[in-house]
């Protein structure tokens, strides 16, 4: 499969735009029928026999962008806002193989809106991490196979994390 | 030692009566009551540490806290546990400063004392400046009293008191029945989840076993699960009861079903446990318990949540996916990542109850309002034998068995 660095990236741009708007439901449409979102917290071959943050297969993504979108999730209530900022983008040459794996850079900004007096409402944060997509063609769109997103706090404590990265 | 002026006694921050039962607002809040439980607490009772799955070999070791004190839980070359605390008798630096590892021993990074893995002395550098036996006579890091049940390893820092069993008594043979969740003895421990609130840490010690919470702070995890064709939310939190016992712990008990199973797999995990017990024993094991081992560890069906406090308001805890032996890996492989998916850092319960602790914490700030009620399903309560108690399971029967502790321990000085 070949993917050029700008078509690789006007793909992750897009999803980018997509969780910053909050358009989850669109985000959900980005994976592959057996697409994994995958928050890491060791790197193994198992990560089904470790721990992870998150290892979301389909049903997983679903239900999770349907508690924030449809249901009262408090941790949700008021809502995260989003900052992505994606670069370094490397997509490694596979001509031959069905998948191609691009790497990035990911910087996510966040904060809750709402009633700053509440505690736990309106600090920055910083979310950084080395992304790993894998890629594939599907029809005549893009697919995400696998967003394998490493933490650099990946395994400190970390506050209330109840938004998509 | 602070004094606390505007508390005449620390048991006077809890009140029951008959049908009542209140909690003190500070002490959630006040700095100075949070030092005194790191001491009258933490630093009076048995406190868990670690699992033996996390020190399988000799020369492993991992690191933990008791309150406010570093230690390590080391595995000697004889096999032997040890938990020491982790500061040099030097100049008290820490001397492991990892979380977990193998080594032949344990070297201060500051002067270069040298310990064993048992904690003994092994030498310093530079004797010569010491009178002959002088560093000796110091000794080695200070070991602490410990045991283990069923995995579970536990320290306590006082060398007088009741031994572990005994401090147990009517809640040990539940959490025996919780250790055979792992068809073969016992758990291994995946690496934990580290999450942290801006809050009290008492209010995720009440949180584990509180039933009554979750038909609201959750609705939206439950109807999100029936709306994916998991079981329907009225038939969660229905059957099942809570239990208070001495020294602070209590259960939250529900009819047992492995979330995240299917019918055919939930049969395959209780296969796995009938083959190594009695049929009579089955039931028992099975049936879904939460429970709370005062002051600060809570055991779920597949996870161990420990809780760490950092100040009055902030809390970090470690929570310990599990892995059963003996169980088939198709299983494991199912139910972990289910688990992460309720449970963790990103979970989609977690994340509702830590919302609650922050709020708590913002409701608490001020102080005119002086008390909390923990009173609910008093009037239903039942006292079995030695120090049980029952009641339904959205009863605060375990929330009252942790502020009674809680006001036993603080009202002992033990102020070293």
């Amino acid at each position: 499969m070949k993917l050029s660095r700008t078509e690789a990236e006007d793909f992750l741009y897009r999803e980018a735009d997509l969780l910053d708007r909050r358009e989850y439901d669109q985000w959900l449409i980005l994976f592959t029928e057996d697409g994994i979102y995958w928050l890491p917290m060791e790197e193994t071959d198992d990560p089904l026999l470790q721990s992870s943050i998150l290892y979301d297969d389909t049903k997983m993504r679903e239900m999770r962008v349907h508690q924030i979108v449809r249901k009262q999730h408090y941790a949700q209530l008021p809502r995260s806002r989003t900052v992505h900022a994606v670069s370094n983008v490397v997509v490694s040459p596979a001509d031959q193989a069905a998948e191609v794996t691009v790497r990035c850079v990911v910087m996510v900004t966040e904060l809750r809106e709402g009633n700053y007096q509440q505690i736990g409402l309106g600090n920055h944060r910083v979310f950084a991490g080395h992304c790993e997509y894998r890629l594939r063609r599907e029809a005549d769109r893009l697919a995400i196979a696998m967003k394998k997103f490493v933490l650099i706090n990946r395994d400190l404590p970390i506050e209330n994390l109840s938004f998509i990265l | 030692m602070q004094t606390i002026d505007h508390i005449r006694s620390f048991a006077d921050c809890v009140t029951e009566s008959d049908l009542d039962f209140r909690v003190d607002t500070r002490i959630y809040t006040d700095q100075a009551i949070f030092d005194q439980e790191m001491l009258r607490i933490f630093e009076q009772t048995w406190v868990y540490v670690g699992h033996i799955s996390e020190i399988e070999n000799p020369g492993d070791y991992k690191t933990a806290q008791i309150g406010q004190n570093p230690v390590i839980v080391s595995r000697a070359e004889d096999g032997d546990i040890h938990v020491l605390l982790n500061e040099c008798r030097h100049r008290g630096n820490a001397v492991c400063r990892e979380f977990h590892g193998n080594v032949k021993g344990f070297t201060c990074p500051y002067h270069g004392w040298a310990y064993a893995l048992d904690g003994k002395l092994k030498g310093v550098t530079h004797p010569q400046g010491y009178p002959e036996n002088f560093a000796a006579g110091i000794g080695g890091l200070i070991a602490l009293r410990s045991d283990v049940f069923r995995g579970l390893i536990f320290a306590t820092m006082r060398d007088d008191g009741p031994g572990l069993m005994d401090h147990f008594g009517d809640v040990a043979k539940y959490v025996d029945l919780w250790a055979d969740l792992s068809p073969e003895p016992e758990y291994r421990l995946a690496q934990p989840h580290h999450y942290s609130f801006q809050g009290n840490w008492k209010f995720q010690v009440e949180n584990g076993t509180d039933g009554w919470h979750a038909r609201i702070t959750h609705a939206s995890a439950f109807e999100t699960a029936a709306d994916f064709g998991g079981p329907p939310t009225s038939a969660r939190s229905t059957v099942g009861c809570t239990r208070g016992f001495h020294h602070g712990f209590g259960i939250l008990e529900r009819a047992g079903i492995r979330q995240g199973l299917t019918d055919d797999q939930n049969d395959l995990y209780r296969a796995a446990i009938a083959r190594h017990h009695p049929p009579e024993r089955l039931e028992p094991i099975w049936t879904e318990r939460k429970i709370f081992l005062f002051p600060n560890m809570t055991l779920f069906d597949n996870l161990i949540r420990v809780i760490q406090p950092v100040a009055a308001d902030q809390t970090i805890v470690q929570s310990y996916p599990l892995v059963a032996r003996g169980l088939p890996d198709t299983l494991n492989r199912i139910r972990l990542p289910e688990l992460h998916t309720r449970l963790s850092t990103a979970g989609m319960i977690n994340t509702d109850d830590l919302e609650m602790f922050t709020s708590n914490q913002t409701g608490m700030r001020g102080s005119k309002m002086r008390w909390i009620v923990l009173a609910h399903g008093m009037n239903e309560e039942q006292k079995l034998g030695g120090s049980e108690r029952i009641a339904s399971d959205t009863s605060e029967v375990p929330q009252r068995a942790i502020y009674r502790e809680w006001a036993r321990l603080m009202s002992v000085d033990g102020t070293p």
